[in-house]
């Protein structure tokens, strides 16, 4: 089809694969439905806990399912669709691969089932937003292999020799989720659905949160930024404010997100040097944060009209407002006194949610609202019906966001709330959940809202599928291709941005420097760990416990982390160490305090009252929001798996004693039968020698209890 | 407006840049922007400066120490001439009030059976009918104390904020009036013997 037209350019003829677009387009719609319907169940279930309904139905499982939903079902199969779609159209290309194309969407949407059967499973690493375990990790880093061959391909066969800003946010994205995906996810399996990972301890703390704090970074804020670029300029038809500002937010952005991870482990047993560099990062990226919302809101200037009357640009510029106080806060946030009033409550959430529903969602809803009309050749249904969900999503989040506002900061303040002669005003924790309770409620009306809003949506996509014609032609264009010399030189970054390859590893050094300096030298083994405190292992019993306090999803709401601020020591006893949690697989150092903190609960009350607490929680504080675990006093303890997991944890370096390491059963069913026996006396009547409420009441009365405090 | 805006930046698009219909302008970064990183940056060189010159953490660890020590010796000079304040035979009377006792046993069965039996007879927590004790001399006055203020090491709540006062005393007068009877299967006791 090419034609000459003189000696030094053709035209070609370009085919977009819009298909694949239209795919992962669909499946957005579909997951979002999943993401915000479990979303609205657990956020009911810490307001109403009798909504626990089964095992599989508990908080502490469906939670992960949730997180996990929202981030990689609904927010990857979103920006799967917005980068192939623009991808195609801002380097003149059709996409590498067909084939891998359709790898790439069967794959992530297998996977994204798998995670849903296994989550409600209680199959988890026990590490937020990673919870998957690692037979579903390889399937997740081979399917985001596949991706990032099918685009750098394109790039590769691009048309286009200059690569535009919202591509720059791609290759960031599709370098540096690949890098925190693999690296915090490296374990040891000790069965099909079951490992433990290598990182203990202060370690597994700081990569989980240089993951975690970077998933937000590089999954929900660059290939979102990335969007941005591309969809605002479309739809309001204006140049972008300022190339030059695009250029400088887009580096310092990349280089300075990478270094904030610690922020979510501030007043923690985290070394001084780490906290403070969270937090100087953090606080420094609010300028190139803003730089993107800047350079989005001024893009509007001279179209602002539009606001009136164009639903998709209320999408898009609620959005960016939503992101440019999230990214505010986040900031203030990471201020070590704001934190100490902050972190464990529900003031995080609310922040969170600020930037999920409000950011993503938003950009993503005006997202499709764009590009539905064009991928079916049609018109959008109803442009009222839009705007109505505009308005119902917009009363969505509000509420949302100020209910969990108020109820963080309520609590914080009552946590910390000491009397003239030094004691807690609440020392009984549960006084500062029954004042938040009727905020849970708001919480949920406002998801249930959200949701509401995005009924609409559903409703709207349909019918405007419906009247699109039989045969949907994929888009084609005429590209006049150069292939002679650019006449001025180019120099700077306007010559970067015209070799792809040497941009890639730019990207991946300045991500790679915060990374090395602030994870490598915690990686040595024993740098932080004072060897004369001697820390005693879980005996295998415990360790069994630990694993189903992993599994029930315990740490969604309890921390193992007494901060050294003064009201933590008071409700919960000396400061966590270091060396306290060094044999911990994956650490539990926590992220939301809905029930107490943990770390020196041993011993602090008897056996039967873990007993009566985890068989019903209202049968012993009766305003207690936590779910009942009947099911732990008839599943029975598997024994014959103890021997592996003891030996996979003493090659992790956790000192294991011979007769531990050969006799493992055998010593947990001791210990097992001396607190079964300890329960008859006070009153129990089955025999639980065998139970898993067993094991995991030994653990729970071994918290604190090994050394080292 | 707007448009008076525009013209006032005079925005020059920038040739040879454009992307599928996208074009960009040749503006600078927004002055105020700078001047937030600017701050930003200054303020990142006070928090290196606080947290490592000062060290923070312990400074704040040992500033409430010095304080939780005032409050202690302030709170000692001023117990001590609290505690005549408290009246026992005054609290006997209740022993003699059946609706006092009545709502005692009421609110005894609703909050704290829980943990200390139907009867007081003790389960999770302490048997509360036989003559031992582990706070106070088993008197009513020591009793309320134990129900206001809980004993949050061992799980037990503190009610003061959350039933009147006047019930507090209510439950108190009803614990003291089932000391010594008989129940089966009681716990058993803890703490010191008070003699009557």
């Amino acid at each position: 089809m090419s034609s000459l037209n003189d000696t030094n350019s053709r035209v070609v003829q370009v085919k977009y694969n819009d298909q694949i677009v239209r795919m992962f387009t669909l499946a957005t719609i579909f997951w979002v439905t999943i993401a915000m319907l479990v979303g609205i169940i657990v956020a009911l279930q810490l307001a109403i806990p009798q909504l626990n309904f089964t095992a599989w139905l508990t908080f502490g499982r469906l939670r992960p399912l949730h997180t996990n939903a929202a981030i990689y079902a609904f927010a990857g199969n979103a920006i799967f669709a917005g980068i192939y779609h623009s991808t195609q159209r801002l380097i003149k290309t059709r996409l590498f691969s067909d084939g891998l194309s359709q790898l790439h969407f069967w794959g992530w949407q297998f996977i994204i089932v798998l995670a849903v059967i296994t989550l409600p499973l209680g199959i988890s690493q026990g590490k937020e937003f990673a919870e998957l375990e690692w037979p579903i990790d390889i399937a997740v880093v081979l399917i985001w292999v596949v991706f990032a061959i099918n685009f750098f391909g394109t790039l590769l066969k691009r048309n286009e020799k200059h690569l535009y800003v919202a591509i720059w946010f791609y290759i960031a994205t599709i370098l540096t989720v690949a890098l925190l995906y693999i690296v915090n996810a490296i374990c040891i399996p000790v069965g099909l659905f079951k490992s433990y990972i290598v990182f203990a301890g202060i370690q597994d703390a700081l990569v989980q949160w240089w993951f975690g704090h970077n998933a937000v970074a590089f999954f929900l804020t660059t290939p979102f930024l990335g969007l941005m670029y591309y969809y605002l300029p479309k739809a309001v038809n204006r140049p972008i404010y300022s190339y030059r500002l695009s250029v400088v937010h887009f580096w310092s952005l990349i280089f300075m997100y990478i270094w904030a991870g610690p922020h979510h482990l501030l007043n923690t047993a985290l070394p001084e040097w780490l906290q403070t560099l969270g937090t100087v990062f953090s606080v420094m990226l609010w300028a190139p944060s803003w730089g993107g919302a800047v350079n989005g809101i001024l893009t509007l200037r001279g179209a602002w009209h539009l606001l009136r009357t164009n639903p998709i640009i209320k999408f898009f510029v609620a959005a960016i407002t939503f992101y440019a106080m999230a990214t505010f806060e986040g900031p203030l946030l990471s201020i070590k006194a704001v934190n100490s009033l902050g972190h464990y409550t529900d003031w995080i959430v609310g922040h969170v949610h600020l930037g999920a529903l409000g950011w993503n969602g938003f950009l993503s809803f005006g997202m499709i609202y764009f590009i539905v009309p064009k991928l079916w050749s049609t018109e959008l249904y109803s442009k009222k019906l839009a705007n109505i969900h505009f308005w119902i999503g917009i009363l969505g989040i509000l509420f949302y966001y100020v209910s969990m506002l108020a109820a963080g900061i309520t609590q914080g303040l009552m946590w910390r709330a000491v009397d003239a002669n030094g004691s807690l005003v609440y020392p009984d924790f549960v006084e500062t959940v029954i004042r938040i309770l009727p905020l849970f409620l708001f919480r949920a009306l406002g998801g249930v809202l959200f949701l509401g809003g995005f009924v609409l949506m559903l409703y709207n996509v349909c019918k405007t599928i419906k009247q699109a014609p039989k045969e949907l032609q994929e888009e084609t264009v005429q590209v006049k291709i150069s292939s002679s010399a650019p006449v001025h030189l180019e120099r700077g970054h306007r010559k970067l941005e015209g070799m792809a390859a040497a941009f890639t590893i730019l990207a991946l050094i300045a991500i790679l420097v915060g990374s090395i300096i602030e994870i490598v030298p915690t990686l040595s083994v024993n740098k932080y760990v004072n060897t004369e405190n001697k820390v005693e292992p879980f005996t295998p019993l415990e360790l069994e416990g630990r694993d189903i306090y992993v599994k029930e999803g315990c740490f969604t709401c309890h921390s193992q982390m007494i901060r050294t601020i003064p009201s933590d020591v008071l409700r919960y006893g000396a400061a966590s160490t270091i060396e306290e949690s060094m044999y911990d697989r994956p650490f539990q150092w926590g992220s939301k305090r809905t029930g107490p903190d943990l770390a020196r609960l041993g011993k602090k009350y008897p056996d039967l009252w873990h007993y009566m607490h985890m068989e019903d929680p209202r049968a012993v504080i009766k305003e207690s929001i936590m779910p009942a675990y009947p099911w732990l006093i008839t599943s029975t303890i598997d024994f014959d798996s103890l021997e592996k997991k003891v030996a996979v944890s003493n090659k992790l370096g956790v000192p294991y004693s011979d007769e531990d390491l050969s006799d493992t059963s055998e010593r947990a069913k001791e210990q097992a039968k001396k607190i079964a026996d300890v329960l008859k006396k006070q009153g129990v009547k089955e025999d639980v020698s065998d139970k898993q409420i067993t094991a995991l009441i030994a653990y729970l009365q071994a918290l604190g209890q090994k050394g080292a405090e | 407006m707007s448009e008076d805006k525009t013209q006032r930046y005079e925005d020059k698009v920038i040739e040879g840049y454009e992307y599928d219909g996208i074009t960009e302008y040749d503006n600078p970064c927004p002055a105020w922007l700078m001047y937030i990183f600017y701050f930003t940056a200054l303020l990142a060189i006070f928090f290196v400066g606080y947290h490592f010159g000062s060290h923070s953490k312990d400074e704040l660890m040992g500033a409430y120490a010095i304080k939780l020590k005032e409050a202690q010796t302030q709170t000692e000079t001023s117990t001590s001439t609290q505690q005549t304040e408290v009246n026992e035979s005054e609290l006997l009377v209740l022993l003699q009030d059946p609706a006092a006792l009545a709502e005692g046993v009421e609110i005894f069965g609703e909050l704290c059976a829980l943990c200390h039996g139907e009867s007081g007879e003790g389960m999770i927590g302490p048997n509360l009918i036989d003559n031992y004790w582990l706070h106070g001399k088993g008197k009513i006055s020591d009793i309320a104390v134990s129900i206001r203020s809980g004993i949050p090491d061992n799980g037990m709540a503190a009610w003061e904020d959350r039933i009147p006062e006047q019930q507090i005393l209510h439950i108190a007068a009803y614990i003291k009036s089932v000391q010594g009877t008989i129940v089966e299967n009681a716990k058993e006791p803890d703490g010191e013997l008070v003699e009557e």
